[in-house]
């Protein structure tokens, strides 16, 4: 069916030849809503043309009013390293860096994120090199089932970022906003600072 | 979640035009709104964000008052350096907010205007505050509601902001239509006995815009405490902040503030005059942490917070002795 | 094993990290399907009602709608028996948020607006929260017998209870009671289903995908090969995703009836309600003992709040049986049905709370006769070799070490009289020792050498964060003799691994555990039959080790694991069961639990200082990993202590408290310091004498708690959790 009638998906195509997000996007199994479905919209949806960049790459997209920036990372863009716990903002496993300070994607609308410089999990690693951050917390085995983890390591960078020598007071302020059910916690701690001795050195 | 327009005016009298003329809801950080309409207690058709209205995020200190915009965020005002030194109180009472996730986004305007934490009102319960016909509170579960003013409605104001500022002697600025006004911080709260739906004084169109804080002189010293079930994201069973400014080891001038505890933050009036003219012995701490709840009256599940906001003001008054 | 051990023991990286920490590891809502829909399920409001008529026309009308279903268009039959009579949509509600009718559409607000087209006319029936209500003759009768199930209290007995109270020189006796909770991983419970040539493809956040596909294939009529189910990567499980769920058998079928791939995922406060959940409970706990120390009577009788349809989870009683020698027990359960959730399996069951009541009564104990709890517990506990209940043997018992070790390293020696301090600050020191019993369950797996020398281990036990997954790869390199870099493991497939039951009840280690190392061991007989030739060394004179095949006597006499695997076909397959069901032995965990808190008696805050947590591990494959369960299952366990708890409004029967912010689930704040003391006597049972600990952690921390804060206030805390506002009350 004409895709053209989809006001809500980039379709797949269009996603392909602007070709601008990063190659993790595209590895992470993406595969967008098809075209055939996409027309199929609620009347009354509120339609608007966002531009984001999104782990270093420009990235423009048709968005409804209402959906949230983990909405878009996870369902349009195939970036689902950001987790869905909640959807209230108050676990902190869809956490990342929008110009560098931590989040919880699924409190921030998509429309309010225009412009603005996001960093996924999928954009940490270069290429197949591990962060520092991300090398603690498998040295320390920071994490349990690991579906806070993804969430944790972004607010532990933007906590390293500001403050490369955390206390574990500043440490358990830091990552407050991010619930670890399994309860690691002292790993992460043990992580944490392992990472600012790795970035020190 | 219903759909709903967004507009980005660049003025404050686009602003109002769109709150009044069609009917907008003001959206700041988004952190309170975004869950309100995620839990169907408001479906707004349109969002009018401050974002792009300059001259809104800034905070100066200026001829002994320092003016924060309100649409700095909490971690700004966290880490700013004039008020880490000459403010403290204040960064005390930001840092006891939610996480670093949602303070990088709430903003001090909206963390003053919060709705209510009530689990009836963000619960799926026709609540007299979203114009059902009972407070739920009333006979029901309510270990976490008021002991202070409550009736009909027995809501606690969620802001730790709010206790604070007010204890520093803040007033805000208000913008709308008809122009402008600035009020002290205690006047710009209502109880649900004036007005149920809503906490504030805002009217339609208006706008918070900016908060003042006069420049305590050196003789003051204030102290902020947040008592909670939890050591993060968790709203206060009962929080004080006290400010005194003291001569010769008397009581100049204090302002007792508790959050937790009432529909609005809580000036403890009493408990103020308990201690104003007088040096803080035991005796006298005593006293006043007792005038704090003399006139709370406690629902069927909450009387454990008279016992704590009497031991919470003594401890507080004891740290500024 | 001759040799020392090399990967065993060790604390190698995780096996899965690289694919944990890049946000690589697919959990199930990350599985992105052509196609796919979003489902969602229509919930009924009203704890108790039923369904006068729906109206689903509006919602099948709408553009972008694919497929309702109301009960109607459903099998009838129950769903499993974790669910008791639940089904998996119904017109008969007897627990609010039941789904009585379910909807696929190609976005979610499409699919949340056909929920809203959707007329449902209820008939609203009066309901019953509390159990103790639920047994008054006035209560609205949920079951043909009544609402205690069965009809009558479970009694258990040993001995002659009322003649041990008669020759106890002192009694205690008291009420105890803990709250309705729940496990809630953090990853909600999410399935996405696609059918294919009359197969379905189920990718499901499962603790136990055999469980979930033998009952699914029972459900909808189908040979379990037309049924896959694949749970590779789970976030959290607690109990909560054990057997198969509504939403699993919905979501099958409305993507059968769409045609095209559904996905669903539970909205943070359906997982909170409709999960199992830990019902509220009470003890009644009667105990005596002889001056000198000899327990001589226990009597537990516990009221535990079952729900709308749970019904298993009150068996055990091990904390009041299990625990201390005690010639004289009777217990008695009244196990009843109210309109609540469905109490089921969760991290723990029961044990927790019954943790709580009955080492509570023993510190109370160990006063009245006036001698040193510690003392009083070295005494009385089971030993290795002790007989138990129903004709078996323990195998094993390190639990005297954790007492011992753990009280020396808390300094049990310096610890104050109960309520001498004065000051608003008040510190106490408390102690409990708990037990379990794990891994009553049958696993496969299986082990294929290459002919290049790498492994692969075939094995259906989920890693649901336990850490499983590189714990059983080392015990297959140890059994076998190659280097743990050498494995690469497969799990949770019902299609392409072996049956395991599941991973819960601290079972894997033992099960899955202990079929791993005869698969391996399995292998390992085949290379050397594969080696003796070519190298004219017996087979029993041959080792292998690091890779290679060497004679005993002459290691220079080698060929590698890759050459042999070769020269028996370029695959061997190794396969090993356990059967850990039924055996005259049984493996138990152990921990003594140590804690430090301070009491803030104006504010009724407690602050733990410390906590000693001692565990008798039987062996730690991998010691992170296990410290790794400890710590998280300690900090679970305060947390049931202080702060966790699901709330009624009683006038609607609804929940108020299913979020993560009124729930209050442990933020990174919420961490004590924690030591943990690993105890490794060794187990026969278990591969390298290993045995479950997943459970013991979270068992302990309450009554710890509970009996440092008497022994720092002199009033003993009898209600969990214990909140400002009940530790306000007590002082």
């Amino acid at each position: 069916m004409d895709e053209k009638k989809s006001p809500f998906i980039i379709s797949r195509r269009d996603f392909l030849k602007g070709g601008a997000i990063g190659t993790a996007a595209l590895s992470s199994g993406l595969l967008l809503r098809s075209e055939v479905e996409a027309q199929s919209t609620l009347p009354g949806a509120k339609i608007t043309r966002i531009a984001l960049k999104i782990n270093g790459a420009a990235q423009t997209l048709e968005i409804d009013n209402r959906w949230t920036l983990l909405y878009i990372l996870r369902d349009q863009l195939g970036l689902t390293g950001a987790k869905q716990g909640c959807d209230g903002g108050q676990c902190g496993a869809c956490t990342v860096l929008i110009e560098g300070k931590p989040h919880y994607a699924c409190m921030v609308l998509g429309i309010a994120a225009q412009g603005r410089e996001i960093l996924t999990i999928e954009g940490l690693a270069k290429d197949d090199a591990l962060h520092p951050v991300q090398l603690a917390f498998v040295e320390e085995m920071g994490y349990q089932c690991a579906f806070c983890t993804p969430g944790m390591i972004l607010s532990a960078k933007a906590l390293l970022d500001r403050n490369p020598k955390p206390s574990d007071t500043d440490i358990r302020q830091g990552l407050a906003g991010n619930l670890c059910r399994c309860a690691a916690y002292p790993k992460i701690i043990r992580s944490v600072m392992n990472a600012a001795r790795r970035i020190a050195s | 979640m219903e759909g709903f327009a967004y507009s980005q005016p660049g003025t404050l009298r686009e602003a109002f035009s769109l709150l009044t003329n069609k009917k907008g809801k003001l959206v700041a950080g988004a952190t309170d709104l975004l869950g309100e309409m995620q839990d169907g207690i408001v479906a707004p058709g349109l969002l009018v964000s401050l974002e792009r209205i300059s001259g809104l995020k800034t905070m100066r200190e200026e001829k002994n008052v320092l003016r924060i915009g309100a649409l700095a965020t909490l971690a700004e005002l966290e880490s700013d350096k004039i008020i880490a030194e000459q403010y403290s109180l204040l960064a005390a009472a930001a840092r006891e907010v939610a996480t670093p996730q949602l303070r990088a986004q709430a903003t001090v305007g909206g963390n003053l205007c919060q709705r209510p934490r009530c689990w009836y009102y963000r619960g799926d319960f026709n609540c007299l505050k979203k114009g059902g016909a009972v407070c739920y509170a009333q006979d029901g579960e309510n270990q976490y509601h008021a002991i202070l003013g409550g009736g009909p409605c027995h809501i606690v104001h969620p802001s730790d902001m709010a206790v604070g500022l007010m204890a520093m002697g803040a007033s805000v600025r208000v913008v709308g239509p008809r122009g402008e006004k600035t009020v002290p911080l205690e006047k710009f709260y209502v109880l649900p006995q004036v007005d149920v739906k809503r906490e504030t004084i805002l009217g339609p169109g208006e706008i918070l815009v900016e908060i003042r804080v006069p420049k305590p002189p050196p003789e003051a010293r204030w102290v902020f405490r947040k008592v909670r079930e939890r050591g993060a994201w968790d709203f206060a069973l009962v929080s004080v902040a006290a400010y005194a400014v003291t001569k010769d080891k008397i009581i100049q001038e204090a302002r007792i503030v508790l959050g937790g505890v009432a529909p609005i933050p809580w000036r403890a009036v009493r408990a103020e005059q308990a201690v104003k003219g007088k040096t803080l012995t035991g005796a006298v701490m005593r006293l006043a942490a007792e005038a704090a709840v003399t006139d709370a009256r406690p629902l069927s599940r909450n009387e454990y917070k008279i016992r704590l906001t009497r031991n919470l003001v003594r401890q507080a008054l004891a740290t500024l002795a | 094993m001759a040799q020392e051990l090399t990967v065993v023991g060790k604390a190698v990286a995780g096996i899965d990290a690289t694919e944990r920490v890049t946000g690589r590891a697919a959990y199930t809502a990350d599985i992105q399907l052509p196609r796919a829909l979003y489902a969602k399920m229509l919930r009924c409001p009203h704890p108790h009602a039923r369904v006068k008529a729906i109206d689903v026309s509006k919602a099948q009308a709408l553009p972008g709608v694919k497929a309702v279903l109301t009960p109607r268009d459903i099998p009838s039959a129950p769903l499993a028996p974790a669910h008791g009579s639940r089904r998996a949509l119904t017109d008969y509600v007897t627990l609010a948020g039941e789904a009585v009718a379910a909807v696929a559409a190609v976005t979610p607000e499409i699919a949340a607006e056909a929920l809203k087209l959707i007329q449902v006319d209820y008939e609203t029936l009066p309901f019953v929260i509390d159990a103790e209500e639920a047994l008054k003759p006035t209560a609205p009768q949920l079951e043909k017998e009544g609402n205690l199930i069965g009809g009558r209290p479970k009694i258990f007995t040993r001995g002659d209870v009322e003649k041990g109270f008669a020759e106890a020189d002192k009694i205690v006796e008291a009420n105890y009671t803990t709250p309705l909770g729940t496990g809630n991983p953090l990853e909600p419970r999410a399935v996405t289903a696609q059918w294919s040539q009359g197969r379905l493809t189920l990718w499901l956040a499962s603790q136990g995908p055999f469980l979930a596909q033998q009952e699914l294939a029972k459900y909808l009529g189908l040979p379990e090969n037309r049924i896959r189910v694949i749970s590779t990567y789970v976030g959290g499980g607690f109990g909560h995703k054990y057997s198969l769920h509504p939403e699993d058998v919905v979501t099958a079928l409305l993507a059968r009836k769409a045609g095209q791939p559904v996905k669903f995922q539970m909205t943070r406060a359906e997982d909170m309600y409709l999960g199992h959940v830990r019902g509220a409970a009470s003890f009644h706990v009667k105990a005596g003992a002889k001056r000198d120390g000899a327990i001589t009577a226990l009597s537990v009788r516990r009221i535990v709040n079952q729900g709308a349809h749970g019904a298993s989870a009150a068996d055990g009683g091990i904390q009041s049986t299990g625990l201390y020698n005690v010639p004289n027990l009777r217990v008695e359960t009244l196990q009843v049905r109210t309109n609540t959730p469905d109490y089921g399996p969760v991290r723990g069951v029961m044990d927790p709370g019954e943790n709580f009541a009955v080492e509570s009564a023993i510190d109370e104990l160990a006063e009245a006769i006036e001698m040193n709890p510690l003392v009083l517990r070295i005494k009385n506990i089971h030993k290795g070799g002790d007989p138990l209940d129903g004709g078996v043997t323990l195998s094993s018992s390190g639990l005297d070490e954790c007492i011992r070790t753990g009280a020396d390293r808390i300094g049990w020696g310096r610890r104050k009289p109960t309520g001498a301090q004065t000051g608003a600050k008040k510190i106490g020191v408390g102690m409990a020792v708990t037990t379990r019993t794990g891994g009553s369950d049958t696993a496969t797996a299986i082990v294929k050498v290459n002919a290049d020398g790498s492994v692969n281990l075939f094995c259906g036990a989920t890693d649901i964060g336990t850490g499983s997954r590189t714990t059983l790869a080392q015990i297959a390199a140890e059994e076998l003799g190659v280097r743990y870099e050498d494995i690469s493991i497969t799990t949770s497939d019902t299609e392409t691994t072996p049956y395991s039951r599941g991973s819960w009840g601290s079972g894997v280690i033992l099960a899955a555990g202990k079929a791993v190392q005869l698969a391996a061991a399995d292998a390992r007989r085949k290379l050397i039959q594969a080696a003796a030739q070519p190298l004219q060394v017996k087979p029993e004179d041959l080792v292998v080790a690091n890779g290679a095949i060497f004679a005993k006597e002459l290691p220079e006499k080698k060929i590698t694991v890759g050459q042999a695997a070769a020269r028996a076909g370029y695959t061997v397959i190794g396969s090993g069961t356990a059967h850990q069901t039924n055996r005259p032995t049984v493996a138990r965990g152990f921990a003594a639990h140590f804690a430090e808190v301070e009491v803030d008696t104006d504010t009724g805050q407690i602050r733990v200082l410390r906590l000693i947590a001692a565990h008798d591990v039987g062996r730690a494959i991998h010691p992170k990993v296990v410290e790794n369960q400890i710590e998280g299952g300690v900090i679970q366990g305060i947390a049931l202590a202080l702060t966790e708890e699901l709330i009624f409004n009683r006038a609607t029967g609804r929940l108020l408290n299913t979020n993560f912010v009124d729930f209050k689930v442990p933020t990174i704040k919420e961490t004590p310091p924690i030591e943990v003391i690993l105890v490794e006597p060794g187990d026969p049972l278990g591969a390298f004498g290993a045995k479950g600990s997943g459970e013991t952690p979270i068992q302990a921390p309450a009554a710890a708690i509970a009996n440092a804060v008497y022994n720092a206030t002199g009033k003993r805390p009898r209600e969990l959790p214990m909140t400002p506002r009940r530790i306000l009350a007590l002082l």
